[in-house]
């Protein structure tokens, strides 16, 4: 059709017809004539390609196959085990209780913050803020924060800080990111709180609601680790003593996780309850320990001593009442001093000195070889096993009654008092009496002293031992000395955990064990009578006395063994009394380990503490004051009776 | 009055349609000559059927459209829209449970993700009823276009994401990916070079191979600045399958290939490289390294695949899925979902689906009636292969991880827009192929 030359196809509106002569010269590449090409040129080229896709196509296939059905169980149960995660059910710690049922340690909600460090954006940011909240070093915090490589996967779980209070948490919570802040302040409270990657699990939070309140024997617990699933252990004083009651029975989860942390919900899934700890109520009555606490801590500024220890026990059961030391922790502080975690009242035994001397003389009472009228020749100076004993003050040679040497706490007197009974009948009263073992309380750690085997006596050993150096006892033994004399001879175990409650309610009471008799009714009565003497305004410790009633006590000072320094050095003073000396209900003994304020009397150092606490006391637990004065026992024979320039302590 | 007359003759004959009128109208086009020695001299001549009274020739442009309609490829309009739809599935499966733990709307990517794909229908729509060959005289200018999207987000006008920068922001939160449509572009550009050449000649000339080199130069400079590695990757496969089409010369093509191969040496050695596309070409070498960094992710994929078993572990079910533990598993590893969630039956639907769209893709590209039908539909079949192939591939942990989405099924409004953009293409060549 048209009229053109068909050899003259040309590009353009002006089609140059004449060929010839344009192809006289070469022509550049713009002037070369253009066309489609044919469409079978490179036809087989497609078709190789298409061979190619199906080859990759089939390879993939293989692949799928291998993957999905070949190694598919493998991959799955690798995948599995990657997501499964078993995490620690912590069982509800048990709680303690003081005999009237005010918590003493207790288990409250709060959380433990974790992170996951994958999803943190700026390590030194996140560390910056919450340092501010959680009292932690940054650099510390820091540590945490970083990713950690694992052989499964970067480790998406770190703790930031266990067992915080909830109101902490919801402090971290609300912190935002500079980004988040930015949107905050754009969208105007629309936007997300919470750092990224930061997050918590419930947790339990072993708290103290008194503070330092019997913080000795209640001890304290450290968190475990997720592998000894969670929760606490007790590591000292009750919360060891009673960790297996206490902690219960922890649970666990294991369960599939995401890569968030959360549980996949189509993921298989174990679980085993926990089962919560007993609780348990204890003998301590909370005012009385408290009142004690406050009043050692005072006395030991006034007297500058390294500690002071406390205890108070109801006499006709052995209930410790409270069990007192200064320092002492405080699980509330946030500057806590280790060697304030110690439980002193068991765990420190010293030399009782005179406050021995009871032991002494109820055993020659008891054997029958003196009574509290029997008249002693006290020298100046009393030589025994190469050594001249002496009296803590000198003085005219005289005679003292059995009641003149107990109130003034002759060492002369008491050694040939002990002297009637014998080193083998004392020691075995020392052991009645229950030196040399623990006390029956079954605090961790407790020392039980020395009561020295006779085939390790020194010449020396026996006069110092009846006047209470050269033994040692703590000061629960010490009171359980007291209280044995108060219950007319009967020695009841010391107890502090009156009953337990099961998680299923059941309350057991703890049994009270039967007494032993130590020394016999009439001994125990003339050893009151005679330990009244001593805070009579003419004995050793008349600031001990409290109006309105009759107290019955012994002072003791004795040189204090320092283990540092390998000798003796300084004091450690001693006041155990009973009250009302009429019919003893309560027991209390003071020590005083070196007052370094120049008071190193057992009578000024514990006896004000013994007066202010057991009148307290008698108070408290509404005992009638008796008007009727003390009788006063003959103390010395007549021709010294008329006393000395000597002063009585 | 001739034909020729009262034809308005641009770009050398071959530009054939002419604007709707009332009055009878005569399309003229031009076959393909007969033989090589011969013009093309078979013009055929269509007598358009005039509509008369209706203003708006309303029955008429119905009838049109049922018979545009009834010429398009229904299979593979069918797999790709099948595909899409699975893709949902998957996307939704991948990020609900995500967007949940964030506190958001579970089914926001699900929404996005098919608003996605009612646009990307859309602009196949557009492209189909578009002459291709119109669209090879706007070439120029969306080549250009996209050049200055491409320049623009190398400025502090685009946003990383993952050490690429590569995203230009659009209002109401949407972004767009430039280089997505510089593989449109390339493909357009190099088909407008290459479909014709010097006559006589049975491959392209060495000056026809510098313009088209110099075409796809531009793109894939400007894709590597940003850096984007997989998507210069998938240009490189476009330029390849097309000169491959266009019948360059064996000389050429592995000219090309070996100095590819020569300047990764290079950038290698020279560390031109960025680190972590370092790291990831040698996690593919060994597996094992760095399990935990950049191997993690495809590690995980693959623990998801095997997890799957024959029959997966049902929507919603996979616990890896679920779980989030494949990181980017709505865009890059969508796959892994398919696998986990369906099993080998559900990677294998994809694989076939993939497989139909690219079976009927090099089908169209032999039946093209022109040589610019042919290379724009080679050109796409080649993209969706290598895209295909490469995020695949690196699901499987048999290609090298380099960030390609996954053709009609990862999440993302560029990439859904410009594979359906590429079916619109082949169905444009299709309608207007020899059968």
């Amino acid at each position: 059709m048209g009229n053109r030359d068909s050899h003259d196809y040309r590009p353009g509106p002006t089609p140059s017809r004449d060929e010839s002569t344009v192809s006289e010269r070469p022509k550049s590449y713009w002037e070369r004539l253009r066309a489609p090409f044919k469409l079978s040129d490179g036809k087989g080229r497609i078709r190789a390609l298409l061979i190619g896709a199906m080859v990759v196509f089939s390879l993939f296939a293989a692949r799928l196959v291998d993957l999905q059905l070949v190694r598919g169980d493998a991959l799955a149960s690798e995948a599995k085990g990657m997501r499964t995660v078993t995490v620690a059910q912590p069982a509800e710690r048990g709680r303690i209780y003081d005999r009237n049922g005010t918590p003493l340690a207790l288990s409250v909600p709060g959380r433990d913050i974790t992170v996951d460090p994958t999803l943190v954006t700026d390590i030194n940011f996140y560390a910056r803020e919450l340092s501010k909240i959680l009292d932690t070093k940054e650099d510390a915090l820091k540590e945490r924060l970083k990713p950690v490589q694992l052989a499964s996967g970067p480790s998406r779980f770190a703790y930031i800080a266990r067992a915080v209070p909830e109101e902490k948490w919801q402090q971290v919570r609300s912190l935002m990111t500079p980004d988040q802040q930015a949107a905050e302040a754009a969208k105007a409270g629309s936007g997300k709180k919470g750092l990224p990657g930061i997050l918590s699990r419930s947790a339990s939070v072993r708290t103290y609601p008194s503070g330092a309140l019997g913080a000795n024997f209640l001890g304290h617990t450290n968190l475990k680790d997720d592998r000894e699933g969670g929760g606490y252990q007790g590591v000292s004083g009750l919360e060891q003593m009673l960790d297996n009651h206490l902690s219960g029975e922890d649970g666990y989860k294991t369960y599939e996780q995401s890569a968030s942390g959360k549980q996949i919900p189509t993921g298989t899934a174990r679980e085993k309850a926990s089962q919560p700890g007993s609780s348990y109520t204890l003998t301590i009555d909370r005012d009385m320990q408290w009142a004690t606490q406050s009043a050692l801590e005072k006395q030991r500024e006034v007297l500058d001593a390294d500690s002071m220890v406390a205890v108070i026990m109801e006499v006709k059961t052995g209930n410790v009442l409270a069990l007192a030391q200064s320092p002492t922790d405080d699980p509330g502080d946030k500057n806590r001093k280790a060697e304030n975690l110690r439980d002193l009242p068991v765990e420190l035994a010293f030399e009782p000195g005179s406050t021995a001397k009871v032991i002494t003389v109820s055993a020659a009472i008891e054997e029958g070889k003196v009574d509290k009228s029997t008249v002693f020749d006290v020298p100046n100076r009393l030589p025994r096993g190469g050594t001249n004993f002496s009296d803590d003050q000198d003085h005219p040679d005289y005679q003292l009654t059995t009641a003149g040497v107990l109130a003034h706490s002759s060492n002369i007197g008491t050694i040939q008092i002990g002297e009637t009974v014998g080193p083998e009948k004392l020691r075995e009263y020392h052991e009645k009496f229950g030196l040399g073992k623990p006390s029956g309380l079954g605090l961790p750690l407790e020392n039980p002293g020395i009561v020295l085997p006779l085939d390790q006596y020194s010449p020396t050993s026996f006069p110092t031992i009846t006047f209470g150096q050269g033994i040692s006892a703590n000061v629960v033994q010490m009171a359980d000395v007291f209280a044995t004399i108060g219950n007319m001879g009967v020695k009841m175990t010391p107890r502090i955990i009156d009953s337990i409650t099961r998680p299923d309610g059941t309350v057991e009471q703890a049994p009270i064990a039967e007494g032993e008799r130590v020394v016999s009714e009439s001994t125990a009565k003339q050893v009151i009578e005679m330990m009244e003497g001593v805070v009579q305004e003419t004995g050793t410790a008349p600031i001990a006395n409290i109006p309105g009633y009759r107290v019955a006590g012994k002072t003791g000072t004795a040189h204090r063994y320092d283990e540092k320094v390998g000798r003796y050095n300084g004091y450690v003073a001693s006041f155990a009394g009973l009250a009302p000396a009429t019919d003893p209900q309560y027991v209390m003994a003071v020590t005083t380990i070196n007052p370094k304020g120049g008071n190193h009397f057992g009578s000024t150092t514990g006896g004000p503490v013994f007066k202010e606490i057991m009148a307290q006391v008698l108070k408290n637990e509404r005992v009638s004051p008796i008007a009727e004065p003390a009788p006063v026992l003959q103390r010395h024979t007549s021709k010294s009776s008329k006393g000395g320039p000597w002063n009585w302590r | 009055m001739t034909i020729q007359d009262d034809l308005e003759v641009r770009d050398n004959l071959r530009v054939i349609e002419m604007p709707a009128t009332d009055k009878p109208t005569i399309v003229v086009s031009v076959d393909e000559p007969a033989s090589p020695s011969t013009r093309p001299d078979v013009v055929v001549v269509e007598r358009r059927p005039q509509a008369t009274g209706d203003k708006w020739n309303l029955s008429g442009k119905i009838r049109e459209n049922i018979k545009w309609f009834s010429r398009i490829d229904l299979v593979l309009a069918g797999a790709a829209l099948v595909l899409s739809i699975f893709g949902t599935l998957l996307v939704w499966s991948a990020t609900r449970s995500r967007l949940e733990a964030a506190g958001d709307d579970p089914n926001t990517f699900l929404t996005r993700h098919a608003l996605n794909i009612v646009i990307g229908v859309a602009l196949a729509i557009f492209i189909t009823r578009l002459d291709y060959r119109t669209l090879r005289s706007y070439t120029p200018i969306v080549y250009g276009v996209v050049m200055v999207s491409l320049f623009v987000v190398l400025t502090p006008l685009g946003v990383s994401q993952n050490g690429t920068k590569g995203w230009l922001p659009l209002p109401a939160g949407f972004t767009m990916q430039p280089a997505e449509f510089a593989k449109v572009v390339v493909i357009l550009a190099l088909a407008m070079v290459l479909s014709e050449r010097e006559v006589g000649r049975d491959e392209p000339s060495t000056h026809d191979m510098r313009y088209a080199l110099a075409w796809a130069a531009g793109p894939v400079a400007l894709v590597m600045l940003q850096p984007d590695l997989g998507s210069a990757l998938v240009i490189g496969s476009i330029v390849i399958g097309i000169l491959l089409a266009a019948n360059a010369s064996t000389k050429w093509l592995l000219g090309i290939v070996g100095s590819v191969f020569a300047a990764g040496f290079l950038a290698v050695v020279l560390g031109i490289l960025d680190r972590y596309q370092l790291d990831r070409l040698l996690t593919f070498m060994d597996p094992s390294h760095d399990l935990q960094g950049v191997g993690y992710n495809t590690h995980q994929a693959r623990i998801a695949i095997g997890g799957g078993g024959l029959w997966g572990q049902g929507l919603f079910q996979g616990n890896q899925t679920q779980g989030a533990f494949v990181p980017y598993q709505q865009t890059d590893f969508v796959f892994s979902v398919a696998g986990e969630e369906f099993g080998l039956i559900g990677a294998a639907v994809i694989i076939g689906l993939l497989g139909v769209i690219l079976w009927r893709g090099i089908h169209i590209a032999r039946q093209a009636r022109d040589p610019f039908g042919r290379l724009v539909a080679t050109g796409v079949v080649c993209w969706l292969a290598f895209q295909a192939f490469e995020n695949i591939g690196m699901n499987l942990g048999i290609m090298p991880v380099t960030g390609v989405p996954l053709p009609f099924v990862s999440y993302g409004g560029s990439s859904m827009f410009a594979a359906w953009i590429a079916i619109g293409l082949l169905q444009s060549v299709h309608i207007r192929s020899r059968q």
